[in-house]
């Protein structure tokens, strides 16, 4: 078990899945912590017994302080500030409506897929973003989630994934249509580490029980500006329920809406 | 490619013990005899998810025709087996062999494969005009029994019972509807699908099927157990 992950899944499940809404819940406890301890110290004055714990309630007023320091450090530890700023930027830029038209994209190219269960595709768009290298991960592109996924499964937007890992991260560096098919979930955590660069630990992030994948390019002229991303928990779907054509399509209205944009 | 999950089962596939598999042999022989299924005299036969092999005895076809195929090791090690021109370890998905080179290519209970790659490389397996016969366990059997054993849709279990403990193996259930847009989607023509019940002289029947026909209300001999998928390719 990932402690790291546990403990962002616990937040989400709190519904505090964004730093600012975990920054303010902290915040709320520091205040009220704070309220709190000058209640108590109002209390012990006016009732002439200050010198006995007024120490100890100014500690808890002081901690409170400091808790607000500590609220920015481990808002800025479960969801780093910079995933959160670029994702802010790129709405801004795209507008809710049109990232709202971008979902609805994917669920029309969902909907004309053939022989497959279409309730259980989902799909997102992720853009090729600059990241600053880490000593951990010296890598510098990487893929930021755009929209959240059409479909029941798949992780919120925002996420980014390194230009070397995973179906996208191999879609990202050929400019070709990438497909993987895990026949079990075992082949699944074997290929994923293997050959797609995760970690066991990374693995056990992700949604687990699809098990037909494929990557879309998103081309401008020879550059790849981003991927759309397709998956399904019915094995052995893609590409062969999928008519080239459509995709040929959405990539067309997506890259539209980015290029409105400045994105792409 | 990753080690077969038939591995596992493969020394005990064939035991009398395994009812239900026992049971489905009965179908799929009586369906067989019912449809009176003929295959083409000449030319290759690619027998996909082989085991030990089933194209002769549910066939007819002389060993010097059949190419064996599985992915998984065990299971083509299994004693005794039919006979065949060759023997393939290999992904019925990516079949390392050149196109059209066979006539026929069959597949009993390939719902641990059963999927549109399948169905493409299969397609690509066939000469023009080759006929395709599976035979896959029924939707209607396997949903309501995965739904009563709190199992996903795409996942079977196997009790071993040469050892204690159980082996959960992939295996897809699809509606005859579906079948039928999986084999258009993926170039085949003259599309049948049949289904087909358990014999009523067949003893003994396995608390699996007893147990949906129990739920459902339904004679054995109601109770569509296999599906019969045949096509050609366009």
């Amino acid at each position: 078990m990932n402690p790291s992950a546990e403990f962002i899944r616990l937040l989400t499940s709190l519904g505090l899945s964004s730093q600012r809404r975990f920054r303010r819940f902290l915040r709320a406890i520091a205040l009220t912590g704070g309220l709190i301890a000058a209640y108590q110290v109002e209390v012990l004055l006016e009732t002439q017994r200050w010198y006995a714990s007024l120490w100890w309630y100014l500690g808890v007023a002081v901690a409170a302080g400091l808790e607000f320091v500590f609220a920015d450090v481990l808002a800025d530890q479960a969801f780093p500030f910079d995933t959160e700023r670029r994702l802010a930027l790129m709405e801004n830029r795209l507008g809710a409506s049109t990232i709202g038209q971008i979902s609805g994209s994917l669920q029309t190219a969902i909907s004309r897929f053939s022989a497959c269960d279409t309730t259980l595709v989902s799909a997102t768009v992720h853009i090729i973003v600059e990241l600053e290298g880490t000593q951990q991960h010296p890598v510098h592109s990487g893929l930021l989630q755009l929209t959240n996924y059409v479909g029941r499964l798949g992780g919120r937007k925002g996420r980014i994934t390194l230009i070397n890992q995973g179906l996208i991260g191999r879609c990202a560096r050929t400019g070709k249509v990438e497909t993987v098919d895990f026949a079990t979930l075992e082949e699944y955590r074997e290929l994923m580490v293997k050959d797609f660069g995760f970690t066991q630990e990374e693995t056990e992030r992700h949604t687990n029980n699809a098990r037909s994948y494929l990557a879309y390019p998103l081309r401008r002229g020879a550059t790849v500006v981003g991927v759309i991303y397709f998956f399904t928990t019915e094995p052995q779907v893609f590409p062969d329920a999928i008519d080239t054509r459509e995709l040929l399509h959405l990539e067309e209205t997506i890259l539209g809406y980015l290029q409105i944009s400045g994105l792409a | 490619m990753p080690k077969s999950g038939y591995d596992a089962v493969a020394m005990e596939y064939y035991d009398d013990g395994h009812v239900t598999s026992r049971n489905f042999d009965a179908a799929t022989r009586e369906a067989l005899r019912a449809l009176s299924v003929q295959v083409p005299s000449d030319g290759l036969v690619l027998e996909l998810g082989a085991g030990r092999g089933r194209a002769q005895e549910y066939l007819d076809i002389a060993s010097n025709r059949i190419v064996q195929l599985d992915s998984s090791s065990q299971m083509l090690a299994v004693q005794p087996r039919e006979g065949s021109l060759l023997q393939i370890e290999a992904d019925a998905c990516k079949i390392p062999l050149p196109d059209e080179q066979f006539a026929v290519v069959v597949g009993f209970l390939i719902d641990p494969f059963l999927g549109l790659q399948c169905l493409r490389e299969s397609r690509r397996m066939l000469r023009n005009g080759g006929l395709l016969l599976l035979t896959t366990p029924t939707y209607e059997w396997g949903a309501p029994l995965r739904e009563s054993l709190q199992m996903d849709m795409m996942t079977t279990r196997f009790k071993l019972i040469r050892s204690s403990g159980e082996v959960r193996l992939p295996s897809v259930l699809r509606t005859p509807k579906r079948l039928r847009e999986m084999l258009a989607q993926t170039g085949f023509e003259n599309i049948e699908i049949s289904a087909h019940s358990v014999p009523a002289s067949t003893t003994p029947i396995s608390p699996d099927i007893e147990l949906v026909c129990t739920s459902r209300g339904l004679a054995m001999t109601a109770l569509p157990v296999i599906h019969v998928i045949r096509g050609t390719r366009k």
